[in-house]
């Protein structure tokens, strides 16, 4: 399992960091991306759902974590 | 900086030691304060009246198809999400993170194109009473966003001031 600490960072950071590392992981593989940022909350999960990979959302607080499984290409 | 929810650094915008001069996504910026905004929109409306609103709009729309070209230069892997996605995070960037106000899309329809979202917070609108709660120049942002994206000219087709939130919910659709 991949974890991306994208705390402090403002959008399009946590966006673009996690889908630059999904280009690099496997089909099964699992992605944490941990952010204190709103909005990218939405916009990961946009973009997960529209590149077809699972997520769960974890709230925590003022932070979130989207675990990802990365979809069979 | 980590797990710190309080302040952020804006990561696209410094000083260039050498000019002097602050910097956005490598172009020369200015960083006023936001109530300058109402004051000019207050100004120009007693100076030329209604159409005041409209002079806004259209800066607004050139203001965004700026900021969306700048951001999607800085980040071309803004180019390679989805338009739904790309749509979602342009409008975080120009607006929420720059000072133009919060944004929330409640409708998004990247086929026709049209969209309908609720602004507020918007510094057009700071302090002033006397003129009708309106963001023209943040909504003609969003449609020179859209412009930009959907290389299509774009329109606000609705508005409605929604009193009990102080918010302004607008629709943009593509001119026929």
């Amino acid at each position: 399992m991949r974890v991306l600490d994208v705390r402090g960072e403002i959008c399009p950071v946590p966006l673009v960091r996690c889908v630059n590392e999904i280009k690099k992981m496997k089909p099964g593989e699992v992605l944490k991306v941990i952010s204190d940022h709103p909005p990218a909350k939405k916009s990961i999960s946009m973009e997960m759902e529209e590149q077809g990979h699972e997520y769960t959302i974890e709230e925590n607080g003022a932070e979130f974590t989207i675990t990802i499984v990365v979809k069979g290409r | 900086m980590k797990g710190n929810n309080t302040r952020k650094y804006i990561p696209y915008i410094w000083l260039d030691d050498e000019s002097g001069n602050p910097m956005m996504m490598d172009e020369r910026c200015t960083i006023i304060f936001s109530e300058t905004l109402s004051t000019l929109r207050l100004s120009l409306y007693k100076i030329i009246g209604e159409g005041s609103e409209m002079l806004l709009r259209l800066i607004g729309r050139d203001m965004g198809k700026k900021y969306a070209q700048l951001v999607l230069k800085h980040y071309p892997e803004l180019n390679e999400v989805s338009k739904r996605t790309q749509i979602h995070e342009l409008c975080s960037i120009i607006l929420r993170n720059t000072g133009f106000g919060k944004i929330e899309i409640l409708e998004l329809d990247v086929t026709k194109p049209e969209m309908r979202a609720i602004i507020e917070d918007a510094p057009s609108g700071l302090g002033i009473k006397s003129l009708p709660p309106i963001y023209n120049l943040e909504a003609g942002m969003l449609c020179g966003i859209l412009e930009e994206l959907f290389e299509r000219e774009m329109v606000v087709s609705g508005y409605r001031y929604n009193e009990s939130e102080d918010n302004y919910e607008l629709t943009i659709t593509k001119v026929e």
